[in-house]
Parts: C-alpha cells; structure tokens; sequence
C-alpha cells in the first residue's frame, strides 16, 4: 500500500497470521479444561492482554525518562502513544476478567490486591491519556504526563507481585508461580504462547502507527506556527 | 462454542478496520506534512528574493 512503510505492512501480516493461529489454538485445539469447561478459553486472551499492557507501561517509563532527559517532544509522543495502547490492553484485562469470574468464582469482582492494584493502574493511565487534553501549554503537558506515567508505570512490579505477596482471589501465576501452577498440556502452552505472541505483535503494531500519528500531528502544528509568523514578517 | 468463535471473529473484522483507518490517517497526515513543508520553502524564498 503507498505511503505505508514497509515494516509497517509486515507487522500488519505476522499479526493477522499469528492472532489467526492463537484463536484456531484457543478455542479449537487446545483440550477443555477439566473443571471450569470451556470459559477457560478466555484465559488465553486475558493473560495475552496483561503482558502487552506491562510492556507498554515498561516503554512509557522509559520514554518518559528520555523526555525529562532531553526535552525532545519525539520522546513524549512515543510515550504517549505507547500508554494507550498500553490502556487498551488493560480495559481488555478488565473486562475479560470478571467475565471469567463469574462462572468461576461465583462473583465479578473481588476487592483482592490483584484486581484492586490493577484497577489503580488502569485509572492512572487514564488519567495519563486524559490529562493531555486539559493542558494546552505543549512542554507543561509533557512534563506533567511524564511524571504521571512514570508514577503509573512504577506500579507494574506491584501488581505483578500482588498474587505473590498477599491472599488473593485471584489465582496464583501460571508462569513461574511455584511448582503446583502452571499448565501441562502442550497445546494449552501452545495456545497461550500464540496469544501472547499475537497480543506482542498487535502492540508493536498499535504503538508505531500511533507513534507516528501524534508526529505527524506535532509536525503540523510546528509548521502552521512557522507559516503563521512568516506571513506576519511579510 | 460457536457463537464465541462469531464474537472473536467479528472483534477481528473490526480491530482489522481500525488499524486500516488508522494507517490511511497515517498517510493522509505524511501527505499533509510533506505539502506544508513545500510550502514552507516556497514563503521562505519569497521572502528571501
């Protein structure tokens, strides 16, 4: 397609390639699990939605930092778009995840530190990609959203331990959660590493054409500016 | 079963609109840039000549 980069239309491919394998794996080949039946399907995509969700969260960190560092706007476009991407990801985890619980649990939502952490995250992102509309002053806005994603991002090691630390309703980590976790089945593995990689791919994907839209708009608006000052010299 | 494999697929037909309609943006707004900028020049060398 003109004017689509190259990288662009490959990771665009391998996404549909491989999230068409993970949900042929999920709900077709992987066995039935023996007691929650066939609304453990859902796992699948939960647990492929939280690590994309981390990873976004990890780059806004990262590129929040690299702002602060250097004050270019590139870093702050990238992060930005990376945390709502990254806030996609976690809406899916939050909604899939109770539709997993109520069969299962026999409640939507439990108050436990796994879904109440997760919970405060997903509302400091939020906040993050809300908060842009409210600041107009370029550099302001960029500074405090680079505070604030740093603060959200610093709570993923929290809410991946969570489980870890404390009594929760939420069940303990399939990967490396200890020898009684994880599952056993090869091609319950296969469905989750799919997922997983699909989910990773869908991310890139998201975040780069998202990067580049938030450049692109940038771009405009610096050269509206430039145009407006020369016309007045003139 | 079934109607599970109808919602992953719709979600699919839907996500697969939206990365369209994003990247075509995406090129609208390169195409955008790229007039802006010839623009530019051409204001800047009037105004230099």
């Amino acid at each position: 397609m003109k004017g689509i980069s190259a990288i662009d239309l490959v990771l665009l491919g391998l996404t549909f390639i491989v999230m068409f394998l993970a949900i042929v794996w999920a709900l077709g080949v992987a066995p039935t699990e023996a007691e929650q039946g066939d609304v453990q399907r859902i796992f699948y995509f939960h647990l492929g939605s939280i690590w994309p969700a981390f990873l976004a969260f990890f780059y806004v960190l990262y590129a929040s930092v690299r702002y602060l560092m250097t004050r270019d706007m590139n870093w702050d476009r990238k992060a930005l778009a990376s945390g709502e991407v990254g806030l996609y990801f976690a809406s899916m985890v939050l909604i899939t995840g109770p539709i997993w619980a109520k069969p299962t649990w026999g409640v939507w939502w439990a108050w436990d530190a796994r879904l109440t952490s997760m919970l405060v995250m997903w509302f400091i992102f939020l906040g993050y990609v809300l908060l842009r509309e409210y600041i107009d002053e370029d550099s302001k806005r960029a500074r405090v959203g680079s505070v604030l994603g740093i603060i959200g991002a610093s709570m993923v090691p929290f809410v991946y331990m969570s489980n870890r630390w404390f009594e929760t309703q939420h069940p303990k980590p399939v990967i490396a959660g200890g020898e009684d976790s994880g599952i056993k089945d090869p091609q319950m593995v296969w469905a989750l590493v799919l997922a997983l990689a699909a989910f990773t791919l869908l991310y890139f994907l998201l975040a780069r054409i998202g990067a580049g839209l938030f450049n692109n708009e940038g771009r405009i608006k610096d050269l509206h500016a430039r145009m407006h000052l020369l016309e007045e010299e003139r | 079963m079934s109607y599970l494999i109808a919602a992953y697929a719709s979600i699919w037909v839907v996500l697969a609109f939206f990365i369209f309609v994003l990247l075509k943006r995406n090129r609208d707004l390169s195409q955008q840039v790229e007039e802006l900028e010839a623009r530019l020049t051409d204001l800047e060398e009037q105004g230099g000549s």
